[in-house]
């Protein structure tokens, strides 16, 4: 799926044991909470709000992580460790890659099944 | 056992919960440092899952105030990707460990159950430092008691001592003074001065009847004192219980007699003689009968003797006014008689009975009582003798 693993179901479900029921259960959590996670993100990035800007995106980072969404929990960290160097010309950088695999992210969850 | 699993991420505190429970723990949730504070106050948990990057309060802010409020319940840290560093810091700061984000449950189980092993073998640990010292200061207590024991000992001793002394003066000149009086009363022919006379020499009998009886409890008191402290003389010698027994009804019959008071002795002829101080056990039977005398008012004193396997089982049995059982070890006490809790106090001040238990423990024996209010006592002394003393 273009040329990487969106979500990587198979990872979800190694550290949940196994429990498909489970991983249904988180996935609707994520659903609920991650589109107001991010809006809250890209705001704090936008009035350069370092503090915030880090705990966002470390939930977010281990939110995704959780999920099996590799690069989106990757790209997430990226903008932390910005934001840990109060660098945040370079986190608004990486925000625009995290938005984009986001939005591939939330496709592929809101795709029926979504896990794959 | 009860976990605290305190996570802002909805998701971690999701699956910490359901998977917590699977392993039978029951779990309460916080999704930030101040409601953990909060809820960690009011509830006793066994350990607490903690997650180190949280809005408002960190973990690491948060792992200090539960420390502040309980050191004792282990703190396991959550940790996402890129906090080991921080997660070290937590551990220097007292938590137990620290597991990854996502959390790996078997890992999570296995450590939450070690935690908890090793909390409970500190707590152990502690209770066996704090009994430690509670001995060693029940000990320093126990020496303490036993060195006062000792001051008081010898202080009664010598006070007694001092108090015998002028004791024996004011006897002497009582004595003299009632003497001349004894003399000098024929030779009085005036009737109201020959009254006068008459009264101070009743009244000087009286002063002389309570000096005597003042001797008595400072000799009591020295005796007493003496053999606590152990410094009493004792002469041992094989003594005949039968004729110790025998004399003291024969010199006390004819007291209880003037009582109305009748005093059987049933003293077996088989008994046998025992090591011991003649004097002494003579008090002991003397002191058991006039007691005796004193608490009854009607009815038959039973003085018995039998031998009885390898000890002479001697009873004095009245029929008085009895002793309720909350006092049998009272009465055995220094200084408690229990006339007072009667209808008439008898005189004496509760000495007799705590010497006669000493005595006869000296000797190897027992002294007890069986009473009734209302029925009567039965005081028991079990001897101890041995063979050698006999052939």
């Amino acid at each position: 799926m273009n040329g990487h693993n969106v979500l990587d179901r198979e990872q979800s479900l190694q550290w949940l044991e196994g429990d498909e029921r489970m991983l249904n259960r988180i996935k609707a959590i994520f659903l609920k909470n991650i589109p107001n996670q991010v809006r809250d993100l890209e705001a704090c990035i936008e009035r350069g709000d370092t503090g915030t800007t880090e705990r966002m995106a470390h939930t977010i980072m281990g939110s995704a992580a959780m999920m099996g969404a590799s690069i989106m929990s990757a790209e997430a960290r990226k903008i932390e460790e910005s934001a840990i160097k109060m660098d945040m010309e370079s986190a608004k950088h990486h925000y625009t890659t995290f938005a984009a695999e986001f939005e591939k992210v939330m496709m592929a969850l809101q795709a029926d099944g979504g896990l794959e | 056992m009860n976990i605290l699993v305190v996570d802002d991420d909805e998701m971690v505190r999701y699956v910490l919960t359901e998977k917590l429970h699977e392993s039978g723990f029951s779990v309460t949730t916080a999704s930030d440092g101040n409601s953990a504070v909060e809820i960690f106050q009011k509830t006793e948990f066994n350990a607490v899952l903690l997650d180190l990057k949280m809005p408002g309060m960190n973990g690491i802010e948060t792992l200090k105030e539960l420390m502040k409020r309980d050191p004792e319940v282990p703190v396991i840290m959550v940790t996402a990707f890129g906090d080991i560093a921080t997660a070290v810091e937590a551990i220097k700061l007292g938590a137990y460990d620290f597991v990854e984000k996502p959390p790996q449950m078997s890992r999570i189980v296995l450590t939450l159950r070690r935690a908890m092993e090793k909390a409970a073998l500190e707590r152990e640990l502690k209770n066996l430092g704090r009994s430690i010292a509670e001995t060693s200061a029940l000990k320093q207590a126990n020496n303490k008691l036993i060195e006062l024991d000792r001051i008081k000992t010898a202080f009664l001793s010598s006070i007694s001592h001092e108090m015998r002394t002028p004791l024996t003066s004011i006897i002497g000149y009582a004595e003299i003074n009632r003497a001349k009086l004894v003399k000098l009363a024929p030779k009085i022919h005036d009737a109201k001065t020959a009254r006068n006379i008459g009264q101070v020499e009743e009244n000087l009998a009286i002063m002389m009847t309570e000096a005597n009886r003042l001797t008595e409890l400072i000799d009591n008191v020295l005796e007493l004192t003496a053999m606590e402290a152990g410094t009493a003389n004792w002469s041992w010698a094989p003594v005949s219980i039968k004729e110790i027994m025998e004399q003291s009804v024969n010199s006390l019959s004819p007291l209880f007699s003037k009582k109305g008071l009748e005093l059987v002795a049933e003293i077996a002829e088989d008994i046998p003689k025992i090591r011991g101080d003649i004097n002494r056990l003579d008090q002991v039977m003397g002191h058991l009968l006039s007691n005796a005398l004193k608490f009854t008012d009607n009815g038959t004193v039973m003085c018995r003797a039998v031998k009885s396997g390898n000890g002479i089982v001697i009873t004095v049995t009245d029929s008085g006014k009895g002793i309720h059982e909350s006092l049998h070890r009272v009465i055995f006490d220094k200084f408690r008689q229990l006339g007072d809790t009667l209808t008439e106090k008898p005189k004496g001040v509760g000495l007799g009975l705590p010497i006669s238990k000493l005595i006869i423990e000296y000797h190897g024996g027992v002294l007890s009582v069986a009473s009734e209010p209302g029925k009567g006592s039965i005081f028991t002394i079990t001897l101890p003798f041995y063979d050698e003393v006999n052939k």
